[in-house]
C-alpha cells in the first residue's frame, strides 16, 4: 500500500493511458459499455487524485509525492514527476473536469464513440503529465503529445468548420512550443557548460545562469508559448474557432484545462527560469491582461452565438488571471490561481449548459430562444447560477477569485487594476443580457415549448459543479490555505533572483516585507 | 594466389557476399523455376536476409579491415548492417504479393533489390572515395531498374528521369574525386582527412570536394539536386519508392557523412549550412500543395534530408543522432509507403480524394497511417520526435541555434501536409470506397513498423547510446 500511495502521481497520469489502452480491444458496436468503462476510469482517476489531495502537506515548500526515475541517462533527462501546492489544483480540475465532460458526451457523441472515449483518456494522461512534469524534456512531452487527441477531438467530432479550426489550433500551439524547445536546449547547454552535468531536471534549469543578453529573447520563446495557449491578447485568434467548432466535453476540457496550462507554464517556467526580464516585463504583460479583459469582454458582449459569448468570455478571464500572476503579490497569484480552478468549474459549466441547449434544439443562436424559463425551470436555474458565478457575483467562486485578483493587481498597478474592475461591469453587462434573452421574455419560438428539462444525468453530472462553485464561493480558505506556502516560495524565488541580478525597484522592497509577514 | 584473398580478407565482406550468393540464386531461380513458381525467389530472398541477420549477430565484435584498407568491419559497419538488412527484409516481405498482383517479373525484381542490397552494404562499410562511388552506382543501377520494372509509361518516365538525372550525379561524384586525387594523391578517407588539413587549398581541390559534395548530395536528394525525387518517387512501385526513402537515402547520407568527417570544418560546415536550410525550406513548401500522396511524401523525404545535415554540424553526438534519425525515420516513410501500396489503384497512384474518409472504413489502416504521419512530423511521444530532438540538440550544443531555429518552423509548416492526409482521412466525407488489399505479411510489417515509430522514441536510450557509441568509427 505505501509502495502504492508513494506512487500515486504515476497511477493517475498512466491509469486513463491504459483505460485507452484497454478500450482499443473492446467490441466497436458496444457503446454503452465503452462509455461506462471509460466513465469508470475517469472516476477512478479522480478518486485517486483526491488522495493527492489528502495527503499533500501543506506546511512544506517542497515538491510533494515526487516520483524520480531515470528514462534517457545518457541525456539526462528522467521520469520526474511531484506536485506542489499550484499544481495540486490543476491536476485536480483536470481529474475533476474529466469524467464530467464523459458523461456530458453520452448522447452528444454518435459516430465513432470508441476512438472519442480513447481521445478524451490520453488527453487527460496528456495534461496530467504537463502539471506534475519537473523535468523539461518530459514536459515539452506531455505538452506537445496532447495536441494530438485535442486535435483530433475538434477535428472529428466537431461542428462544420471543425476541420479549419482543428488545423488552426494544431499548427498555431505547435509554432509557440517548437521555439520553445530550441530555448530549452540552450539553457540545457549552458547548464552543461557550467557544471558539467547534462540535465533536464527543472531546478538545475532555475539555477543555471544565464547571460544577460540571451534572457530577454529566451524569455520570449518561452513565453510566446504559454502565451498562445492561455490565450493572451494578440494571440487568441485560435480560441474562438477551436472553441466553437469543439462538441460540448471539447470545450469544456479546452477551457477549463487547456488554457491553464498556458498559465501554468508561465508559473513553473518562464518566470522562474528568467526572474528580472519577467519582472520587468510585468507591466507589459499585465496590461495585455487588461486589454484582453476589455476586449474580450466587448466582443462577448457582440456575440450572437451563445457558445462564441462564452469563448470570447474566457478571453476576459483568462485576462484577470494574468493581470494578476504579474503583479507579484500573494494576493494576485493565489487570486489568480483560485480563478483558474474558478474559470475551469463555471466556463466549463457554463460549456456544458450550452451543449444542453444545443442537444435539444441544435441550434445555439441566442434569437432563437427566449422565454424557456417556464418551460426548463431547472436548467435555467443552474443556468443562472453558473452565469452569476461567472460574473463574480459575491457568495459564489467567481467573487472571491476576481476580488484577490484585483486586490493585489491594485498594490502594484493601480491604474490597471482600476481599469480591470471594468472587465467585472462588462462580464455582468454581457451575461445578464444573454441571460436575458435566452431565458426571459416571452417564449416566441413554437419549437422551444417542448424541450425537455433537466434529465437524471444532466443532474449527475451538473451538481458536483455547482456544489464546488458554491463552496469555493463561501469557503475558499482550505482552497487558499494548500496553496500558500507554494505561493510564497514561488514569490520570494523569482523576486529575490530578480534582485540579486539587478538593483530592484523600490515597490519590491514593500512586497517583501508583505511576503514575509 | 592464395596469399592475395589471404590479403584481401574476404571476411571483412562477408555479409555482402552472403547477399550476393543470394541473390544469384535468386537469378538462377528466376531463370529456372516455372512461372507460376517464381514465388520462391521471394522466399530465397527472405531467409537469405534472416541468414544473414543471424549470421551478424554472430560476428556484431568484429573489427577487420580488407581489400587494402578499402573496405572495414567494424562496429560501425555492422550497426549499420543490421539496418539496411531490416529495411531491405521488410521492402521483400511487403512487396511480394504487390509485384504478383502488379505483373512484375519477380525473380528480377528480388534480384535488384538484393543487388541494390548490397550496394547499400558496402558504401556503409567502404573507407575510401573510389569504394564509396563503385558501390553507390551498384546501388543506383539496380534501383534505375527498380524504379522502371513496372513497364507503363509513368514506370519509364521515372526510370529515365532517375537514370539521366542519377548519372549526372554519378559523373560529377567521379570527377570530383578524380580532382581530389589528383590534388592530393590519395582516396582513402582517413588519409584525407590529414592530408586536407595540411596542404594548400588549391582552386583544383576545392573544384573536386565542390564536385563530390554535389554528386553525393544528388544521391541524398538535397536541393537543389532534388529534382527527380517527386516525378520518380511516385512513377516507381511503391514498395521501390519506400526502399528508396528508407534504404538508399540512409545509403547517400551515409556516404556524405563520410565525406563531411574527412573535410576540414571551415569552411566546409557553412557549405552544409546552406544546403541543410535550403533543403529544409524546399522540400517543406514543396509538399505543400501536392494532392497525391506519394509525391507528399517525396517531397518530405526531401525536407527530412535537411533535417539530417542539421546533424552533420553537430560534431560527434550530431552523426549519433544523424544514425537514429535514419532509423526512425526509415520506419516511418516506410510504414506510410508501405500503407499506400495497400490502398492504391494500379495505374494512378493515391490521391487525397482517394482516402477520404478512410477511417470509417479501414480504422486500422488510418491509426497506423496517423502515427507514421505524427512520427515524420515530429509530434512527441512518437520516434520522430526523438529523432528530431537530438538533432536538433546536438547542432544547439556546437552554437547553430539559428539553423536549429529553422528546422524547427520548418517543422510546423510540415505539420501542414501530413495533418492534410490526416484530415483526409479523418475529417472529410467518402468520395471513392477504396478496398485495400488484404496482404497479411504487410499488415504484420506494418505493424512492426508502428511498434517502432512509437516506441523507439520512448524506449530511445538504448539505441541512441549504442548508435553514439558506433560513430566513433566514424571520427
Amino acid at each position: 500500500m505505501d509502495y502504492l500511495f508513494s506512487n500515486i502521481i504515476t497511477i493517475v497520469i498512466f491509469l486513463p493511458l491504459a483505460g485507452a489502452i484497454i478500450l482499443i480491444f473492446f467490441p466497436k458496436d458496444k457503446t454503452n459499455l465503452i462509455k461506462n468503462f471509460a466513465f469508470l476510469v475517469s472516476i477512478a482517476t479522480f478518486i485517486l487524485s483526491l488522495f493527492l489531495y489528502s495527503g499533500y502537506d501543506e506546511l512544506s515548500p517542497e515538491m510533494q509525492f515526487v516520483v524520480n526515475l531515470a528514462w534517457l541517462r545518457e541525456f539526462g533527462s528522467s521520469y520526474h514527476v511531484g506536485i506542489d501546492g499550484i499544481s495540486l489544483f490543476m491536476v485536480i480540475l483536470t481529474t475533476f473536469l474529466t469524467p464530467i465532460s464523459i458523461l456530458s458526451s453520452y448522447n452528444y457523441i454518435k459516430e465513432k464513440e470508441k476512438e472519442y472515449y480513447i481521445s478524451l483518456l490520453l488527453l487527460e494522461t496528456g495534461m496530467n503529465g504537463v502539471f506534475v512534469a519537473l523535468d523539461m524534456l518530459l514536459f515539452y512531452l506531455f505538452w506537445e503529445a496532447m495536441l494530438i487527441p485535442m486535435y483530433i477531438i475538434i477535428g472529428v467530432w466537431g461542428g462544420p468548420r471543425r476541420i479549419y479550426a482543428a488545423v488552426k489550433f494544431f499548427i498555431y500551439t505547435m509554432i509557440g512550443s517548437v521555439l520553445m524547445l530550441v530555448a530549452i536546449l540552450v539553457i540545457y547547454f549552458l547548464h552543461q557548460k557550467q557544471t558539467g552535468i547534462y540535465s533536464f531536471n527543472i531546478f538545475d534549469f532555475y539555477n543555471t545562469s544565464i547571460p544577460a543578453e540571451y534572457q530577454l529573447l529566451m524569455f520570449l520563446a518561452f513565453a510566446l508559448a504559454f502565451a498562445i495557449k492561455v490565450p493572451m491578447f494578440p494571440f487568441h485568434t485560435w480560441l474562438p474557432d477551436a472553441h466553437v467548432e469543439a462538441p460540448t466535453a471539447g470545450s469544456v476540457i479546452l477551457a477549463g484545462v487547456l488554457l491553464k496550462m498556458g498559465v501554468y507554464g508561465f508559473i513553473r517556467f518562464a518566470v522562474p527560469l528568467f526572474p528580472e526580464v519577467a519582472l520587468e516585463l510585468a507591466p507589459y504583460i499585465a496590461l495585455l491582461g487588461v486589454i484582453g479583459i476589455i476586449y474580450g469582454s466587448l466582443v462577448a458582449w457582440s456575440q450572437q452565438d451563445v457558445k462564441k459569448l462564452v469563448a470570447y468570455s474566457s478571453v476576459a478571464h483568462l485576462g484577470a488571471v494574468m493581470l494578476g500572476l504579474f503583479s507579484y503579490n500573494v494576493a494576485g497569484v493565489e487570486g489568480a490561481i483560485l480563478q483558474m480552478v474558478n474559470h475551469g468549474l463555471s466556463t466549463g459549466a457554463l460549456f456544458l449548459l450550452v451543449g444542453m441547449l444545443y442537444e435539444r434544439r441544435h441550434t445555439r443562436m441566442i434569437d432563437d430562444y427566449g422565454g424557456i424559463a417556464r418551460v426548463v425551470p431547472v436548467f435555467s436555474a443552474f443556468f443562472m447560477i453558473v452565469m452569476l458565478s461567472s460574473i463574480g457575483l459575491p457568495g459564489l467562486n467567481g467573487f472571491v477569485g476576481e476580488f484577490l485578483i484585483l486586490f493585489g493587481a491594485f498594490q502594484r498597478f493601480p491604474v490597471l487594476a482600476i481599469l480591470g474592475v471594468s472587465g467585472v461591469i462588462l462580464s455582468a453587462v454581457y451575461m445578464l443580457s444573454m441571460y436575458q434573452r435566452v431565458v426571459f421574455g416571452k417564449l416566441v419560438h413554437e419549437e422551444n415549448k417542448k424541450m425537455k428539462d433537466v434529465n437524471l444525468r444532466e443532474w449527475l453530472y451538473m451538481l458536483p459543479v455547482l456544489i464546488m462553485i458554491v463552496f469555493i464561493g463561501l469557503y475558499p480558505s482550505p482552497f487558499l490555505k494548500k496553496m500558500e506556502v507554494s505561493v510564497k516560495q514561488y514569490l520570494t524565488y523569482t523576486l529575490k533572483n530578480a534582485q540579486i541580478q539587478k538593483i530592484q525597484p523600490p515597490v519590491e522592497n514593500k512586497m517583501e516585507k508583505e511576503i514575509q509577514e | 594466389m592464395i596469399e592475395i584473398v589471404e590479403k584481401l580478407n574476404l571476411a571483412s565482406i562477408s555479409v555482402p557476399l552472403i547477399i550476393l550468393i543470394v541473390s544469384l540464386w535468386v537469378l538462377i531461380g528466376s531463370v529456372l523455376l516455372p512461372v507460376e513458381k517464381r514465388h520462391f525467389t521471394g522466399i530465397i530472398s527472405f531467409f537469405g536476409l534472416i541468414a544473414s541477420l543471424l549470421y551478424l549477430w554472430g560476428i556484431k565484435d568484429a573489427d577487420i579491415t580488407g581489400f587494402g584498407n578499402a573496405v572495414s568491419l567494424n562496429g560501425f559497419s555492422i550497426f549499420l548492417w543490421f539496418i539496411i538488412l531490416a529495411i531491405t527484409l521488410s521492402v521483400i516481405s511487403v512487396s511480394q504479393r504487390f509485384v504478383e498482383d502488379a505483373e512484375i517479373q519477380q525473380g528480377e525484381y528480388n534480384f535488384f533489390l538484393l543487388i541494390a542490397t548490397t550496394g547499400l552494404l558496402f558504401i556503409v562499410a567502404s573507407q575510401d572515395l573510389i569504394m564509396i562511388f563503385i558501390s553507390l552506382e551498384i546501388l543506383s543501377l539496380s534501383v534505375y531498374i527498380l524504379a522502371g520494372i513496372r513497364r507503363t509509361s509513368a514506370g519509364a518516365e521515372s526510370a529515365l528521369k532517375y537514370f539521366i538525372l542519377g548519372s549526372l550525379g554519378a559523373g560529377m561524384l567521379v570527377m570530383g574525386i578524380a580532382l581530389i586525387y589528383g590534388s592530393t594523391g590519395t582516396v582513402n578517407i582517413s588519409m584525407l582527412k590529414i592530408l586536407l588539413q595540411r596542404v594548400d587549398k588549391t582552386p583544383v581541390l576545392l573544384a573536386g570536394i565542390i564536385f563530390v559534395v554535389s554528386g553525393l548530395a544528388f544521391k541524398v536528394a538535397l536541393v537543389p539536386f532534388h529534382m527527380w525525387v517527386p516525378d520518380v518517387y511516385e512513377g516507381s512501385p511503391t514498395p521501390v519508392s519506400g526502399f528508396m526513402a528508407g534504404g538508399v537515402k540512409a545509403g547517400g547520407v551515409i556516404a556524405l557523412l563520410r565525406v563531411f568527417n574527412a573535410l576540414p570544418f571551415e569552411p566546409y560546415s557553412e557549405l552544409f549550412w546552406w544546403l541543410s536550410a535550403i533543403t529544409m525550406i524546399t522540400g517543406n513548401l514543396m509538399a505543400l500543395p501536392q494532392t497525391s500522396i506519394k509525391r507528399i511524401l517525396a517531397y518530405s523525404s526531401v525536407a527530412h534530408a535537411g533535417y539530417m545535415m542539421i546533424g552533420f554540424l553537430g560534431g560527434e553526438s550530431g552523426a549519433g543522432a544523424v544514425i537514429f534519425y535514419i532509423i526512425v525515420y526509415a520506419a516511418s516513410t516506410m510504414g506510410a509507403f508501405f500503407v499506400v501500396m495497400l490502398l492504391e489503384r494500379m495505374e494512378t497512384g493515391t490521391t487525397l480524394e482517394d482516402i477520404a474518409g478512410l477511417s470509417k472504413r479501414h480504422p486500422y489502416l488510418s491509426a497506423v497511417m496517423a502515427v507514421f504521419l505524427f512520427s515524420l512530423a515530429g509530434i512527441p511521444p512518437l520516434a520522430g520526435f526523438f529523432g528530431k530532438f537530438y538533432i536538433f540538440a546536438s547542432a544547439v550544443a556546437q552554437g547553430y541555434t539559428g539553423l536549429v531555429i529553422i528546422g524547427v518552423i520548418m517543422s510546423v509548416v510540415s505539420l501542414y501536409y501530413y495533418l492534410r492526409i490526416i484530415v483526409a482521412m479523418y475529417m472529410e466525407e467518402t468520395v471513392i470506397e477504396l478496398i485495400p488489399r488484404e496482404y497479411k505479411s504487410v499488415r504484420f510489417v506494418v505493424f512492426i513498423l508502428m511498434l517502432i515509430s512509437i516506441l523507439f522514441g520512448l524506449l530511445s536510450d538504448p539505441v541512441i547510446s549504442s548508435a553514439r557509441a558506433v560513430v566513433k568509427y566514424l571520427m
